[in-house]
């Protein structure tokens, strides 16, 4: 945009420590690696613009603006700003020379977490506007916001029945409903009973995200296959799992009322005919700081 | 070349077996020849072993062989030496000397292997040598056994023999006169038989120590087993007497030459 | 499974498995030679550990990649413990976790594992115990077993010594060797012998932890607590006759004997509860030759003897070995009704054991032949060859392993359990001892040992040679036993010649049940030789009447000739021993021997010159039986059919009245007075030339004349005056008239002539020595 309509004015914004700030690296689509600065919950958001006049022209404004979204895009178009926070950082004047300005966005209470999926991202950016009579300059700088959470019921274990009858029984067992993404999945499968000639057993790992509410849902999902077994047991045996969580990019879990990502655990079991049998359930998944 | 002559083993009926140290001596591959002096045919086994020595075995009738078709004596010749071989028990008087004189001139030989009396000899008389190889077992014979104090003299006599037809041959080293049978008869043998006597000693300990405080040395046969070898080289002739004296093999050896 | 595929599309298979293997390892050798590309290295490390994925390859041919791979990961891991510090092996082996299949997963982390394991202040116990209990994840048996295996050999040098370790391999080996018997049950049943024999193949790989694990260091008590139970349980519960069969061989093998010894119970227990179709003969046997040999190499004596000698201070047991046996066998018995095949080489092998340690406890030797005696009561020992074969190997046992094999004879119930044995295996065992015997060369003393040692061979006395020829010809084996059987009877002895005649009586009563002809000659010697030693009369006398009994035996079952010699024989021991009425009547039995049944000439001739030989040497008739007996023999001789024999006869007779020294008897000529009668000598000779003479061929004659001529020298050099020198002249003259009337008819025989002309030379050569030789003139 500011292509065909050459702005007369640079703008830089610069958040506060950016230089040593914690970096979030995200896979593009054209499979670049994006770096942002890392916010969490609660973080105020300082920094400073600066604008720049070029070639000593004047430029006239009513006013500088700095403003601070959270947005949700989805695929079909819709758009939600879920937080919207602005503050004025000059009044109108007239520009001559270069000039900086600080912005603080503080305690910046921030809902979710940046997330960036099929039909679906969760975005942060700060915007800094000039109005002007005519064509008001802009320009935008993306953040990205990790939510850290401490959940307190991480002990349970649970213990899951699964069965075909007459011709499998087993114990899924697995250490807890909750992890951290840092976290390893440890568990066991005990084989009760077992009339099937397994060829493998794998545990799947499936993120999936939904949008929007029906008929006009959109939903998506990732999967993660990890084998932990080979060949076919027999009763009484146990086979362990251990999967490390820490290596693969997941999402924790997420609930709007617009849009949700889920983890679930699934046990699947292939059969020498090549028959799939699978029992899922859901885990949840939460961020820790550090 | 090399010659076995061996008689009067008299198996079953009178003895079990050659001693274990004669039949490691006696294997095939050195003998040219076997002259049997007979009494040996009641045994196939035994037969069998004897003709196994050398493809050339001969044989003559000795009184306790049942075959009526085997000789009473036969003449073998080597080079310029003729040797006969009689088992002996129809020459009369038995084994007096001047009786066999005139078996070998009637069988015109210059030795006379004789046997049947199971005690071995070898003499040159009249410029003929004469040999008995004794009774290979040491088998019992119906002859006068030897009376106490006569035994000594008499071997005696035969190395007096002995010694005076091996000093005849050869001069220089004539003071070798009893020599081990390893270096004799079988020298390729030398190490494995020295192994294998000493290996036989220790099973002979283990039968000894059996027979502790038993008093079965006290036998009533005196007869010593005994076998010759006939070294014929021309017109010589050495003759190695084994004996089986104590469990021990003795080599002795006597020289005999042909006057031409 | 394989069963799928022919064998030439596993080849193939085989062949791109490798080719991918070699080329993913190049690769990998590249990324390692290179910094900072660990992470490509280890993923072609995975690239050609996925070929152990493959279900589709023979055991033979998984190994051959599994070796490949090992030799590629050892390259990885001597990369990771040359680079450690610089890669954080804790986060590396968690690293290598992420890999999404498992078989290359596990190899991966069990390399990384354990160089971490390598390294100062690593968790070693916890590593050891993650690495195994992941393992749990692959349950396809070969891979399985693979891996596991894989496992062993990379830990093999890094156990510590604790309890962990050992009980790290024992895990270790429970688990391979559920998953081997578990390949047994894979497949389609029809397979079922293919997969055996794959089994067998793969069996090493299991038994290589019991290796392992007895190279650990084990005290007997720990593994008679923690490791053998352990063991033995998972071999029980495996109830794979294959698995129990091998591992307890293997068990057996591997630990020593001394930890056998401690812990008897545990083993034997655990038999009794092993699949029945186990050979117990597989998994004892084993045992009992192991401690066999124990006891040999301990050089242990007797454990029965507890005479507390340096020996036993040595070696103790405090219990005892064979009433442990003894009670297992027992109970296996009642447990599992033992079939008679295993009867037969348990008690074989048992027999031996107790050999080797209680050797002069007979009692337990003698329990076990009573146990089997009446185990095959009920059974028909012929119904197999191996169960002919084990009850024959039991029996030989004491007979192989007895020093002195008259101690069979302490076995009351070695006798019945031979005579329940087939005819075949009597007769080989009969032979057996009796081969020993005569080997050992123990003299038979007793007439205990004479009746029991009898009575085992009474299968060879008795038997009957079967293959006996038309012509009455016996076969070669027949006559070879029965020889044997005449060489034991020179074994019967004793120093006290009553007691020594008291066995002969015994062996003859034994023998005469069997065939005589080939045991009494020998019979007969023995009691000639005993009678010869005796110097009891009144035992002479018995002896003789024996002696008699035994040629009558003989003469009766036609052996007419053997009976003329063996009373001759008689007659002359009796003579030296002065028993001079027996000497006479022998001689007398001779000659009506001769009369009756000599009738071939040639026999006849050898006989007369025999008597001739024998009365010669005779020194103790008395005048008148000596001249009558001399006489009958002149008389006989002259009545050859033949002239020559005739001849012959009558001048060897000649010598019949001329006695010469004999040496043994320290006689000496000159000194010693000789029954000697020149006149009789002189008629002797005489007559032998009428007959010469009356021979119808003239060489004959001449040859006859020359030996005449012989004679008479022989008796002139002895100084018989009756042999003059006239008639020795007259002699030579009518030899050479005789010899220049053929040579004028050119007809003369060369060898006669010839016979005469060495002895003409042998006169020449004696004028130089005796001038009596000088009268003899031609």
């Amino acid at each position: 945009m500011s292509y065909f309509f050459k702005s007369p004015l640079d703008l830089e914004i610069r958040f506060e420590g950016e230089d040593s700030r914690q970096q979030f690296e995200v896979k593009s689509a054209q499979g670049k690696k994006d770096k942002y600065p890392l916010y969490e919950d609660g973080e105020s958001v300082v920094g400073e613009v600066t604008v720049r006049v070029k070639d000593g022209k004047r430029v006239e404004h009513t006013g500088i603006k700095a403003q601070l979204f959270g947005s949700i895009e989805i695929s079909n178009g819709q758009r939600d700003d879920f937080l919207c926070l602005s503050h004025d950082l000059a009044p109108p004047a007239e520009l001559d020379h270069s000039e900086t300005y600080k912005f603080n966005f503080k305690d910046v209470e921030k809902r979710y977490e940046s997330y960036k999926g099929k039909n679906l991202n969760v975005s942060y950016y700060v915007k800094i506007v000039i109005f002007r009579k005519s064509a008001d300059i802009t320009k935008i700088k993306k953040f990205w916001v990790n939510i850290y959470s401490n959940p307190t019921d991480l002990k349970k274990s649970i213990k899951l029945d699964i069965g075909i009858e007459n011709c499998l029984h087993i114990e899924f067992e697995y250490s807890k409903s909750t992890y951290s993404l840092k976290d390893v999945i440890v568990g066991r499968i005990y084989f009760l009973l077992t009339r099937l000639k397994i060829k493998h057993m794998e545990i799947s790992l499936i993120t999936r995200e939904t949008v929007g509410v029906q008929p006009n849902q959109l939903s998506d999902s990732s999967t993660i296959r990890y084998e932990i077994m080979d060949g076919s047991p027999v009763k009484g045996e146990t086979i362990p799992i251990r999967m490390f969580l820490g290596g693969y990019e997941l999402t924790p879990t997420t609930k709007t009322n617009l849009f949700s990502v889920k983890n679930y655990i699934s046990l699947v079991i292939i059969d020498e005919d090549g028959r799939r049998y699978f029992k899922q359930s859901e885990i949840v998944l939460f961020r820790t700081k550090s | 070349m090399l010659i076995l002559a061996i008689g009067d083993l008299h198996i079953p009926d009178r003895a079990i077996d050659l001693p274990a140290k004669f039949k490691k001596l006696l294997v095939p591959g050195k003998i040219s020849q076997v002259l049997c002096l007979g009494n040996a045919t009641s045994s196939p086994s035994t037969l069998e072993f004897l003709k196994s020595l050398s493809p050339d075995f001969q044989i003559v009738k000795g009184e306790f062989d049942d075959n009526s078709t085997l000789p009473l004596s036969l003449v073998i010749t080597h080079g310029s030496l003729k040797i006969g071989f009689t088992n002996g028990y129809t020459i009369v008087p038995r084994g007096d000397p001047l009786s066999l004189l005139i078996t070998a001139r009637q069988m015109n030989v210059d030795v006379l292997i004789w046997g049947a009396t199971h005690k071995v000899e070898a003499y040159t008389l009249e410029g003929k040598f004469f040999v008995n190889p004794g009774s290979a077992t040491g088998a019992f014979t119906t002859e006068w056994p030897e009376i106490d104090g006569v035994e000594e003299s008499q071997s005696d006599v035969v190395k007096e023999d002995t010694i005076e037809a091996y000093e005849d041959s050869k001069g220089e080293d004539g003071s070798k006169e009893t020599t081990e049978p390893s270096e004799t008869a079988e020298p390729e043998n030398k190490e494995e038989e020295k192994e294998e006597q000493g290996v036989k000693k220790v099973e002979d300990k283990a039968i000894e120590s059996d027979k502790d405080g038993s008093d079965e040395e006290d036998e009533d046969n005196d007869i010593i087993p005994s076998f010759t070898l006939l070294d014929i080289q021309g017109s010589v002739i050495t003759l190695y007497i084994y004996t089986y004296i104590n469990g021990e093999v003795k080599v002795d050896k006597v020289s005999y030459r042909k006057n031409q | 499974m394989a069963d799928t595929m022919s064998t030439e599309e596993q080849a193939q298979l085989l062949k791109d498995a490798i080719a991918t293997i070699n080329s993913e390892t190049q690769l990998m050798k590249r990324c390692l030679e290179t910094r900072g590309k660990l992470m490509d290295a280890l993923k072609h490390a995975s690239n050609f550990l996925m070929e152990l994925r493959t279900s589709q390859l023979t055991p033979k041919q998984y190994y051959e990649l599994y070796i490949m791979v090992f030799d590629s990961l050892n390259l990885l891991a001597g990369y990771l413990r040359d680079t450690h510090p610089h890669h954080h092996l804790a986060d590396l082996y968690e690293l290598v976790q992420y890999a999404g299949n498992i078989v290359p997963r596990l190899y991966l982390m069990i390399t990384v594992g354990t160089v971490y394991m390598t390294t100062e202040d690593a968790p070693v116990q916890e590593i050891l115990k993650d690495m195994i209990e992941m393992c749990r994840g692959v349950q396809y048996p070969i891979r399985g077993l693979f891996l596991r295996y894989y496992l062993q050999q990379r830990t093999k040098n890094l156990l510590p010594e604790s309890q962990e370790s050992v009980q790290f391999v024992i895990q270790n080996f429970i688990e391979m060797n559920k998953l081997w018997v578990r390949l047994q049950h894979q497949g389609p049943s029809k397979d079922r012998a293919k997969r055996t024999k794959e089994r067998e193949e793969l069996r090493i790989l299991v038994g290589s932890n019991l290796v392992r694990l007895s190279q650990l260091d084990n005290d007997k008590d720990y593994y008679k607590t923690q490791i053998l139970p352990i063991v033995l349980e998972q071999i029980i519960q495996c109830k794979d006759v294959l698995a129990q069969e091998y591992l307890l061989d293997v068990v057996i093998q591997v630990f020593p004997d001394e930890y056998h010894l401690y812990t008897l119970d545990e083993y034997l227990n655990c038999i009794k509860d092993l699949n029945p179709n186990v050979s117990l003969r597989k998994v004892l046997i084993t045992l009992v030759n192991r401690l066999t040999d124990f006891a040999k190499r301990e050089e242990i004596n007797d454990l029965s003897i507890s005479d507390g000698t340096e020996q036993h201070e040595k070696f103790k047991l405090d219990f005892n070995l064979f009433d442990k046996f003894w009670f297992y066998i027992n109970e296996l018995d009642k447990s599992r009704e033992l079939s008679i095949e295993e009867i037969g080489s348990l008690l074989e092998s048992v027999s031996r054991l107790t050999l080797a340690y209680y050797p002069s406890c007979y009692d337990n030797i003698d329990q076990l032949f009573k146990f089997a005696t009446d185990k095959i009561k009920d059974v028909d020992p012929s119904s197999t060859v191996e169960i002919e074969q084990d009850f024959e190997q039991l029996l030989l046992t004491p007979v192989k392993l007895y020093p002195k094999l008259l101690d069979v004879l302490k076995l009351s119930n070695f006798i019945n359990l031979l005579n329940s044995q087939t005819l075949k295996t009597q007769k080989s065992v009969s032979l057996e001892i009796l081969n020993k015997l005569l080997l050992q060369g123990i003299k038979i003393k007793t007439v205990d040992d004479v009746t029991g040692i009898f009575k085992l061979l009474r299968v060879i006395i008795t038997s009957v040679d079967k293959e006996q020829d038309a012509n009455g010809e016996e076969s070669l084996d027949y006559i070879n036993e029965q020889e044997k059987l005449a060489k034991l009877v020179h074994l019967v002895w004793n120093k006290d010649t009553n007691v020594h005649a008291n066995l002969l009586t015994s062996v003859k009563g034994v023998l005469s049940e069997g065939n005589i002809r080939h045991t009494y000659p020998s019979l007969f010697f023995n009691t000639l030789r005993l009678a010869r030693r005796n110097k009891n009369g009144d035992l002479t006398n018995s002896l003789f009447k024996f002696i008699s009994r035994i040629i009558n035996d003989l003469y009766r079952v036609g052996l007419s000739d053997l009976s003329f010699k063996f009373y001759l024989s008689s007659a002359v021991i009796a003579d030296q021993i002065q028993a001079e009425e027996f000497a006479y009547e022998f001689f007398a039995q001779c000659f009506t021997i001769y009369e009756e049944s000599i009738s071939d000439s040639r026999s006849q001739y050898q006989a007369i010159v025999s008597i001739s030989g024998s009365l010669q040497q005779c020194r103790n008739f008395s005048r008148d039986n000596y001249d009558t007996l001399i006489t009958k023999t002149a008389l006989h001789s002259s009545k050859l059919l033949k002239k020559p024999d005739q001849c012959r006869a009558v001048y060897l007779a000649s010598h019949l009245w001329w006695g010469v020294e004999i040496p043994a008897l320290g006689e000496e000529e000159g000194v010693t007075e000789f029954y000697r009668d020149g006149k009789r000598v002189l008629e002797c000779l005489q007559r032998s030339l009428r007959v010469a003479d009356m021979c119808m061929d003239s060489g004959v004659s001449i040859e006859l004349f020359v030996e005449i001529l012989n004679r008479c020298l022989y008796y002139f050099i002895h100084g018989n005056e009756s042999i003059s020198i006239k008639y020795i002249n007259g002699l030579i003259e009518l030899i050479q008239t005789n010899i220049d009337t053929l040579s004028q008819e050119n007809s003369v025989n060369e060898n006669p002539k010839k016979h005469f002309e060495r002895t003409l030379e042998y006169i020449t050569s004696q004028k130089d020595i005796d001038d009596r030789f000088q009268l003899i003139t031609w």
